[in-house]
Parts: structure tokens; C-alpha cells; sequence
């Protein structure tokens, strides 16, 4: 699978892969947050209803002012790319300001970091970039 | 890209007293609040360190009230002690949790509306624009807290006890001042708990996702220092250069994992120690080759690792083994310090086959482990768990 990113058929791919990711599963039980994840500051961007580990939908905003969600991370896209393509740590790049927690609990995040690896490995699966897994970041 | 973080001054064996006088006297500062606790409050050198003051011609205040693990509440309290003495200088003389007392305190100070646990890298406290002044006096040789970026705390709910870390570049003190003729005064058991956490920050700080050159620097002469030294400590408790080397160590490890990160072994030993009721240096160092042998089917941390042991036998001779893993045993069998949780905890092997599965979800949830070069499953730290009772 090669799509590009930022895409509808990225961000829907991407919530199938994480669906059917047994380790995103067991490292995202008890997660039942929504996220908004924006490109740049005008978007696109696309809110991922994720649930106890599960993706149980996706929801693509070509103006993702106009969506709204209980954590919301914004970062321009070179940023997401070096996420996505393993040249940072997602946790680092939140913790550098990279990426922007426009809205959510940090600690809350942090809690679940090994989740958001699990969603790195599973963006390079859709992006057909580093086959990840373990080791990622 | 890395974001790099140390103390202004580092002043390395020279008497406390002195060095605190001396920095405090190019401070301009109208009162100091020293931060500590009751037990080394009664100690000679403290009452040296004060008597170094007065004569400087310094106000100072005491807020000797530190409990070990202090909970959130201990921000407020340094806080409202520093304010009716007029500080503008918080000067922490302790351990970790005297450390952290000592910086939760001058962020409530300097911004009172603050939540501690709202506390992140990325959330601008005021501390750094503000003329207050934080300085440390490390007791121990073990935490790193004197040049480190976290406060760890603990949170009293209904459901217990919780350790809550946060991080803030600025926290990191002004100053740390390394007297090693203070930690000279630990017990041997303290000796060897502190020694062992600073070999696992270096070994963490080395491997961590967030590591660079600088941080790798730090990290593998910090545990070179602790292979070496601890030893000779053990050996002779009055080895007072040994004693110096090994402080520094403790520093230079909590700059390497304030600039790179710690990582699994950390994670697990926080609930596991919670559970177990031991030492946090003495957990972690249990678990700490566990972890090593782990990290091992990582590329880049064997790579690391392999270094490190070349300069164990290459530069400083200790004689061959097949892994780092080998080497941190041996130390251990050294020192006296348990290489697994029977030796650390009376606890049976069913009570903690029991205990494993609950420690390895909690430990899936600490911050630590985001930055640990193979991410692991539950299950991977409930086998780790397992395999090292
Ligand atoms: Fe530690």
C-alpha cells in the first residue's frame, strides 16, 4: 500500500490498519478519545474515532476548523512527515512543540505513549514508508 | 534536532559551604530559603553552610518539612515559606525529593496559579524571567535532580499512591554544588542503590530514541565512572576521590536523560517499586540488565552497548564478556547489589507471578517509556517481569 498523506484515502486506510493492528490495540486499551489531526493551518485535516484500541471510523475535513474533537494535534506538514516517516519521536515532537496540542490532557497522552508509537508503525504501513513495529522512533 | 538543557554553573569538590557563599555572593540576593529535611538539618556541615551565610551577611530562612516522596502539596507549602521569608534564592540541600520539593516550590512561587502536573516542556512557567534563584546541594549521589528537568511527585486519590513526573527546561537549577564529602556520609546500602540508579540513567540516557552525541557523551563516562568507582567505594567506604568521581557521575547521568531520555527499565521499576515498597535506585538497578538484555535485539542499542563494553575492556581493562548484560551482573555480584527480585523483595514467586501482569500494564502507561528503543508489548514487559524473579 502507497498513498500519500495528506489524504482522504490515507486517512481512511489508516484508521483500517490501526483497526486491525493487534499491538495498537493492546497498547491503546482503555483510550476512548476521538483526535483531530490537522495539516497545516488551513488543513485538510480529519478526526479518527478511536476507541479501546479500535478505529471505528474516520471523518475527513477539508476544513478541519469546522470539526471539533476531544484531543486535537496540529502540525504543518514537514512536521508530520518527520513523524510519520521515523525521523522523530511523536512524544518528542509534542514535546518540542512540533506538533501542537490545540486541545487535550498532555498527561493523558503521555500515558498512552506507546499507543501513539503503535500509530507511527501503522502510518508507515499506509505511507508504504519503513516497515515498522518494533523499534520505531 | 535537539533542544539541550544544563545548569549556568556546576562547582565540583569544593567544600559546600564555601562554594554556596561565594555563588550567593555575585547573586545580589535580599533573603535565601534553604530547602530540606529534618534529619540533615541536625548534621554538622548544615550548620557549617549556615554559619557560611551569616558570615556572608546573608538573611535565610529554613523550611526543613521535606518528607521523602512528597506529595503535590509540597509546592504550596515551599512556596508560602519563601514568600514570608522575602526570598528571591531557593537554595535545596538534599535528595531527589528534596530537589523537587525545592523546584515545585519556586514554580508556585513564581507563578502561584499553576497545577504542578500540568507541568510540560512546552508550557511556559515564568520561572526563567523571573529573578528567582534556584540552587542545589545534592546529599546523595544517585537522583540527578540537581541538573535535571523533572519533578516527581506523588498524588494521594482514594485509590492510592501515585508518582507523577513532569518536566520543564525551566526547572533546571541555576546551580549545583557537588560536595563529596556530604554523600561520604551515606550508608552502604544507599551507597549501592544510588550508584545503581546512575548506571541505569547513563545505560537508559545512552539507548533513549532522544539521545545525540552530547547526551551519549555524558552518559557513557558517567557509567564508565560507575563501573569503576563503585567498587572501590564499597571496598573502602573513605575513599573520598572515588566518592567525588561517583557524585560527578550522578550529575553527568542527570544531564545525559535531561537531554535524551530514560526508558524501560525506569517504567517498570516505578510501579514495581510502588508495589514491592523498595528503594527506587534499588529497583530499578534489579531491573535494570533485564531490560539491557531486552534492548538488545535493537540495532542501535546493541550498537551502543558494544561500545560502552569495548571501553569497559579495552580502555579501563576490566576482563571479557560476551555482553554489557554480563558486565552489570558482575558489578552487581561486586557491590552486593540483587540481580533479581528475590534478592531484592521477600516476596514468593506466586505472589509475584500475580502482581507481574497489573506492574506490566502500569508500566505500559509511564511516560518513561516512550523514548526506549524497542517498544514494547504488554506481554514483552510481563515475560521481562517474569523471567527475573
Ligand atoms: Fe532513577
Amino acid at each position: 500500500m502507497e498513498l500519500e498523506f495528506p489524504s482522504r484515502e490515507w486517512a481512511e486506510e489508516f484508521c483500517k490498519t490501526l483497526d486491525s493492528s493487534e499491538r495498537y490495540r493492546s497498547a491503546a486499551r482503555g483510550w476512548r478519545y476521538p483526535i483531530l489531526f490537522k495539516v497545516g493551518s488551513k488543513g485538510p485535516g480529519f478526526v479518527l474515532h478511536l476507541e479501546n484500541g479500535r478505529c471505528l471510523g474516520m471523518e475527513w475535513l477539508d476544513d478541519p476548523s469546522k470539526g471539533d474533537a476531544p484531543i486535537i494535534i496540529s502540525g504543518d506538514l514537514q512536521d508530520w512527515m518527520d513523524v510519520i516517516e521515523g525521523r522523530i519521536n511523536p512524544l518528542t515532537a509534542i514535546l518540542r512543540r512540533r506538533l501542537r496540542i490545540e486541545k487535550g490532557d498532555i498527561s493523558l497522552i503521555l500515558r498512552y505513549s506507546v499507543a501513539a508509537l503503535e500509530m507511527v508503525a501503522a502510518a508507515q504501513r499506509v505511507s508504504g514508508g519503513r516497515s515498522g513495529g518494533r523499534g520505531g522512533g | 534536532m535537539a533542544m539541550l538543557g544544563f545548569p549556568r554553573r556546576i562547582i565540583y569538590n569544593e567544600p559546600a559551604p564555601r562554594a554556596l557563599a561565594e555563588i550567593l555572593s555575585h547573586r545580589d540576593s535580599s533573603a535565601v530559603l534553604i530547602v530540606t529535611d529534618k534529619r540533615l538539618a541536625s548534621t554538622k556541615w548544615f550548620k557549617d553552610i549556615l554559619e557560611a551565610l551569616s558570615g556572608s551577611g546573608l538573611k535565610y530562612c529554613i523550611y526543613n518539612d521535606v518528607e521523602p516522596e512528597p506529595d503535590m502539596s509540597i509546592g504550596q507549602r515551599v512556596s508560602l515559606a519563601a514568600r514570608s521569608c522575602g526570598a528571591d534564592t531557593i537554595v535545596a540541600i538534599g535528595g531527589g525529593s528534596v530537589i523537587d520539593a525545592a523546584k515545585a516550590g519556586a514554580v508556585k512561587l513564581v507563578n502561584p496559579s499553576i497545577e504542578l502536573d500540568g507541568i510540560a516542556p512546552f508550557v511556559d512557567i515564568g520561572l526563567e524571567n523571573s529573578h528567582l534563584t534556584l540552587i542545589a546541594i545534592p546529599t546523595t549521589s544517585g537522583s540527578g535532580s540537581d541538573v535535571s528537568y523533572g519533578i516527581v511527585l506523588t498524588r494521594i486519590s482514594e485509590g492510592g499512591r501515585e508518582k507523577v513526573a513532569v518536566g520543564s527546561y525551566e526547572v533546571i537549577p541555576y546551580t549545583s554544588i557537588l560536595d563529596p564529602s556530604i554523600p561520604a556520609g551515606m550508608p552502604r546500602s544507599l551507597t549501592i542503590a544510588t550508584g545503581v540508579d546512575v548506571l541505569a540513567h547513563s545505560l537508559e540516557a545512552l539507548v533513549s530514541t532522544g539521545s545525540n552525541p552530547l547526551s551519549d557523551a555524558l552518559a557513557v563516562k558517567a557509567a564508565e565512572l560507575i563501573f569503576t568507582r563503585l567498587p572501590k567505594v564499597i571496598d573502602n567506604p573513605d575513599d573520598l576521590d572515588a566518592r567525588a568521581e561517583i557524585h560527578l557521575a550522578a550529575t553527568m547521568a542527570g544531564m545525559a536523560f535531561t537531554n535524551s531520555g530514560l526508558g524501560l527499565a525506569h517504567a517498570i521499576a516505578h510501579p514495581l517499586g510502588a508495589r514491592l515498597r523498595t528503594h527506587h535506585g534499588a529497583t530499578v538497578g534489579t531491573v535494570l540488565p533485564h531490560v539491557v538484555k531486552f534492548n538488545y535485539s535493537s540495532d542501535q542499542a546493541r550498537a551502543k552497548y558494544e561500545y560502552l563494553k569495548g571501553i569497559l575492556e579495552a580502555v579501563v581493562g576490566l576482563p571479557r564478556r560476551e555482553t554489557l548484560v554480563d558486565h552489570i551482573e558482575r558489578l552487581y555480584n561486586r557491590v552486593g547489589h540483587p540481580t533479581r527480585i528475590s534478592g531484592l523483595a521477600k516476596i514468593s514467586r506466586d505472589k509475584y507471578i500475580e502482581i507481574a501482569r497489573t506492574v506490566a500494564e502500569e508500566a505500559l502507561r509511564d511516560p518513561d517509556i516512550a523514548f526506549n528503543p524497542v517498544i514494547p508489548s504488554v506481554e514483552d514487559i510481563e515475560e521481562i517481569l517474569r523471567s527475573m524473579y
